[in-house]
């Protein structure tokens, strides 16, 4: 046997398996049961996914608010254009027919409310 | 589907050695194995086989050995076991074993753990490399770089202990 062997085989005696204590399996397996009965993970995974949940209807919920609110705005301000729009027209005709009946100046007055 | 009584019946050995061997502390390597247990109660859905879960077994149970040692800078070798052969013969082994054991103990926490991979669980470099992550070449190099560094210890060892029995 050669003095390699002899050293290998001295590192695998001094470092060999050592058998662990008889508890240790027991007290492994205990620990295990009660990480299962009370998965802090998947315990945490479940309160992450309703927040996640919980944010993403509030993010939709003021999303469809402001877009409701966007719509609105556009609405009265296309009512809006009309109506000036309207007035302009009956202004100028209302011009129209002062000049053709020779009004040079018209004078208004205060409608009372 | 693993069962995880089947897994730890068939490997807390090897995990519980590993620890023992690189810590030197038999309450150490008992807190070790069993984190390194709970880990793989945790991750068992991930693993596929029985193969891969010894290999992660075996992964998972080197690194914290690493850390642990680091963490607690351990530089003692383990305790002598509690009897001592009663055998002149049995008694010289029993010295050097221990003596090896406190050698390997005195190696830094990487090289530590690959020698301990190599003669505790037989394993090849391109193995151990696997298990810490490493390069081979590195693996083969530190094992060499290693067991000279032991060897010569070793050899300053055995004279003292000879000139001890001739005086």
């Amino acid at each position: 046997m050669s003095e390699q062997d002899r050293f290998d085989d001295l590192l695998r005696s001094a470092l060999g398996r050592v058998e662990p204590p008889a508890g240790l399996e027991g007290r492994i397996l205990r620990a295990a049961g009660l990480r299962h009965r009370t998965p802090r993970g998947a315990w945490l995974r479940a309160v992450a996914m309703v927040l996640i949940v919980l944010a993403a209807a509030a993010l939709g919920l003021l999303w469809r608010q402001e877009r409701a609110r966007a719509e609105r705005a556009e609405q009265a301000r296309r009512q809006l254009e009309f109506a000036l729009q309207l007035t302009y027209d009956r202004l100028v005709k209302a011009e129209r027919q002062a000049n053709s009946i020779g009004v040079r100046k018209i004078r208004f007055e205060e409608v009372p409310q | 589907m693993l069962q995880f009584a089947d897994l730890l019946r068939e490997h807390q050995s090897m995990v519980y050695s590993l620890a023992y061997h690189a810590l030197g502390d038999r309450a150490a390597a008992e807190d070790l194995t069993q984190e390194v247990f709970l880990a793989l109660f945790e991750h068992l859905d991930m693993l596929e086989s029985a193969e891969h879960a010894k290999a992660w077994l075996m992964r998972v149970a080197a690194n914290r050995a690493i850390d642990e040692i680091r963490k607690r800078r351990y530089r003692s070798g383990p305790p002598l076991e509690a009897a001592e052969p009663a055998e002149a013969g049995a008694q010289e082994d029993w010295v050097l074993r221990a003596q090896v054991r406190r050698m390997v103990a005195g190696l830094p926490a990487r090289a530590r753990t690959m020698i301990i991979l190599r003669y505790q669980e037989d394993l090849g470099p391109a193995e151990i490399a696997r298990a810490l992550d490493l390069p081979v070449q590195t693996v083969k190099s530190r094992l060499h770089r290693s067991l000279n560094l032991l060897r010569g210890r070793m050899a300053r060892g055995l004279a003292g202990v000879r000139a001890g029995r001739r005086a």
